[in-house]
């Protein structure tokens, strides 16, 4: 534990230039082209005369949707096998397919209920695994990529096989599986929203100024402001202020006080006393971090961060209501980013608690002195053996776990579109799942999950663009009806593909000094 | 560089002074012993020791020409590649079939003539991988770090302890791909005995390295020797083989063609014949 933290002390004060000091290069240049190019689109769009805004939420609405989980799932198994095993998969549909049939023949053929039959979802993915394995994870690792990607291709088509019908339903495929699912729903029926309020919107528009203002601050080396602010405070003050304000404004949650207007120094609501006493108890915990009462040693870097937070909170906490009358929103204001029904929060919060659970379980294994031996044999599996890891069960391992949680990817498919039908799996999804994991990072715990949500965002943003420049006669029929533009759009993610490989082959999370590291 | 081989190894009071210098010929205690191992790769016999013993506690030099097996037979005993026929036990147990990684876990642990080390990953990193029985690498164990940390403690330790003793600690953060390739050997030799072997094996530990560095690989490998390991190295710089070597045996063709006290090596008909090509027999065939 203190050696750890010793660790982090020294990378701290190491910096920028050392080698190992920080382990993942900025990503704010790849962001503010992707911001800048989302701003010409709809600058572009209005221009034509289509509704930017509505592109931009339905983009968010796929962007945080099931399918954006799905994908997540299976590049997390994708960034076991390749990222961090360094294991060529590029039949990662066919876990899909196995993992969605799963639960579509448990239910709909044998009659089991939903849990059983996601049992037989990992089964199925295990075997799977297996089958692939043992014959071919001895070999070179060529050998598994061509391997991967016929089986997934002959499992589809046998899948598909108007002898396998009585199973799978053959081409039609299966369905009415899914009534478990949306019976155990607890969430009551009605629509819901996540939204702006005018309130949230002048906060998040100020936070975004601060933070734009430190970064800069923080990239200008040398600058008296740079030394004077260490960016550990900035961000702290930063958090703590909007934790701050958040309170600040009243909190009727838990709230013991009866409700009605008090007068104290000034005329107050019971819901703003309330809010107020919670900020003063989390700053005083800061404060009391900050000061090193916690348990364990705190880290310097830490202890600085929790003493601005708690700053900012106190502050911001009394200042709230001062912030809010400057707010130059009209009092009405709302902007309803997404929209669901009970059935689609459903989806999408179970999608994402698993899309959380998987990213935990791969933290907690790759931490480990497993997912080191694992690493060592992307590395170099020849040196691994010569220390006495027992390779071929590792890769395994590896090849089961991850094919496994695109299994579980799969299932998740099948309950959102309640359908498994074997054309749904065909062999670009694997390479939808390789653009999410490079687009996010290869190699770490998080970039399958901002890959997965940054991608479908691009996807469901050129679509909702062309579909609408089209439909008002501003770009060619030929090459933009409705039938073709479903194809268009993938031959931009070719495109972005393309230009990530060459100009951040890293992603957005990555290290381009590791990824230049490879050879002897 | 050089030093004067009728001093140290080969002389009186040597383990080895008794033993005649013959292809072959037994020793007083060897940690391995080779019995006819063959490996042939179409029609060439890469390898074709008949009998061989490596004298626990001393460093074997294996020399011989390009294309000798020498590094073919590293393969083969250390479980790398399969030999098509033979036995060789190591420590009284049999190794013959025994998969590489249960050949390393019994205590012999080789190097690579191209190092490999493991470059997206810290020179700690490195280190730390090579500790054998680790619980923390099973996979449901791993999920516990309870189980592991005190473990995973006494192993960093362990590594710093070797870093240190190699000049390798200030580049323990380091990636192991940004290192020099003598670190990189440093750092190979050094992961190797946090294996904690009996036995090492090096495949051409000085190849690429700067003279300076050599003179102290040199005095690493002397001191492996000290703390009771075996070394048998393959090398092909004829001053290091004098230096270090308590004995050196000589492959040709893939056979084991003389062996000896060093000093005795350089003037050996057969070896001198193996490196200048022997030409009082086998006139080259014309088609």
């Amino acid at each position: 534990m203190t050696s750890t933290t010793q660790r982090s002390d020294q990378q701290a004060t190491v910096g920028a230039g050392a080698p190992r000091g920080r382990r993942t290069d900025s990503p704010w240049g790849l962001v503010a082209v992707l911001v800048a190019l989302l701003l010409v689109v709809m600058v572009a769009a209005e221009m034509i005369g289509v509704r930017s805004q509505a592109i931009f939420v339905e983009a968010l609405r796929v962007a945080t949707g099931p399918s954006a989980a799905v994908y997540a799932l299976v590049a997390i198994g994708l960034n076991m096998h390749f990222g961090y095993t360094g294991l060529l998969n590029f039949g990662q549909v066919g876990f899909m397919l196995v993992g969605a049939y799963g639960i579509a023949i448990g239910v709909a053929i044998l009659g089991w209920s939903l849990w059983p039959a996601l049992l037989l979802s990992v089964l199925f993915a295990v075997a799977l695994a297996l089958l692939l394995g043992i014959p071919t994870l001895r070999l070179r690792a060529d050998y598994l990529a061509i391997t991967t990607i016929a089986a997934a291709e002959i499992l589809r088509f046998v899948f598909r096989v108007r002898q396998a019908r009585p199973v799978t339903g053959g081409v039609r495929g299966l369905f009415g599986f899914t009534g478990d699912f949306y019976r155990v729903n607890p969430i009551p029926t009605g629509e819901y929203a996540v939204a702006l309020t005018q309130r949230t919107l002048w906060v998040l528009l100020l936070a975004a100024l601060a933070a734009a203002v430190l970064v800069l601050a923080s990239r200008m080396a040398g600058a008296w402001w740079a030394r004077a602010v260490q960016p550990q405070r900035a961000w702290g003050a930063l958090a703590g202020t909007l934790v701050g304000l958040w309170l600040g404004a009243g909190l009727t949650v838990l709230n013991p006080i009866p409700a009605g207007r008090y007068r104290l120094l000034v005329t107050t609501t019971h819901a703003r006393i309330w809010g107020l006493v919670v900020a003063a108890l989390i700053a005083g915990a800061l404060a009391a971090l900050a000061r090193g009462h916690g348990r364990r040693g705190l880290t310097e870097r830490r202890q600085s961060l929790a003493g601005a937070a708690a700053v900012g909170v106190a502050a911001a906490a009394v200042l709230a209501p001062a912030f809010y009358a400057v707010n130059p929103f009209p009092d009405d204001y709302l902007f309803a980013l997404l929209r669901f029904s009970e059935r689609r929060l459903w989806v999408v919060l179970v999608g994402w608690s698993l899309v959380a659970l998987a990213c935990l379980f791969v933290w907690a294994l790759m931490r480990s002195p497993w997912g080191r031996v694992v690493k060592s044999i992307r590395e170099d599996e020849d040196a691994a053996r010569s220390l006495g890891k027992n390779v071929f069960s590792y890769k395994m391992q590896s090849l089961v776990i991850g094919g496994v949680m695109g299994a579980i990817g799969g299932a998740l498919l099948a309950l959102t579109i309640q359908t498994v039908q074997p054309d749904t799996f065909l062999p670009q999804l694997t390479f939808f799942a390789y653009t999410v994991l490079i687009l996010g990072g290869a190699a770490r715990i998080l970039g399958p999950v901002v890959g997965s949500v940054v991608f479908w965002f691009i996807v469901a943003g050129v679509d909702g663009f062309l579909r609408r420049a089209a439909a008002v006669g501003a770009l060619p029929e030929q090459y933009f009806h409705a039938g073709s533009i479903g194809a268009v759009r993938f031959a931009f993610v070719g495109v972005g593909l393309m230009l990530l490989m060459i100009y951040r082959p890293q992603g957005l999370l990555g290290d381009r000094r590791e990824m230049q590291l490879d050879v002897q | 560089m050089s030093s004067d081989p009728t001093v140290g190894p080969g002389t009186a009071a040597h383990p080895l002074a008794a033993v005649p210098p013959e292809p072959g010929v037994a020793k007083p205690d060897p940690i391995l012993v080779v019995d006819g191992v063959v490996k042939s790769f179409g029609g060439l016999r890469a390898v074709d020791v008949a009998h061989l013993e490596v004298p626990r506690g001393l460093i074997t030099g294996l020399i011989g020409p390009n294309g000798a097996g020498k590094t073919t037979f590293f393969n083969v005993i250390s479980g790398f590649e399969a030999a098509d026929q033979g036995t060789w036990t190591f420590d009284g147990q049999p190794l013959a079939k025994v998969p590489a990684h249960r050949v390393a876990r019994r205590g012999m642990v080789r190097t690579f003539q191209l190092t490999k080390a493991l470059g997206r990953m810290s020179v700690l990193e490195n280190m730390m991988l090579a500790a054998i029985g680790q619980r923390g690498e099973r996979f449901l164990t791993s999920l516990v770090p309870g189980l592991w940390r005190g473990e995973e403690e006494a192993n960093r330790r362990r590594a710093e302890e070797l870093l240190a003793r190699f000049r390798l600690d200030r580049m323990r953060e380091e990636y192991a791909g940004t290192l020099s390739g003598g670190q990189k050997k440093l750092l190979e030799m050094a992961r190797a005995l946090m294996v904690q072997p009996k036995m090492v094996l090096l495949d051409e530990p000085m190849a690429g390295v700067n003279p300076a560095l050599t003179q102290s690989l040199l005095g690493h490998v002397k001191a492996l020797r000290d703390e009771g390991m075996t070394v048998l190295f393959v090398e092909h710089d004829m001053d290091v083989v004098m230096d270090i070597s308590d004995w050196v045996v000589c492959m040709a063709q893939g056979r084991i063609i003389a062996e000896g006290p060093p000093a005795s090596i350089g003037t050996n008909r057969a070896v001198i014949d193996a490196y200048l090509g022997g030409q009082h027999d086998d006139p080259p065939q014309v088609p």
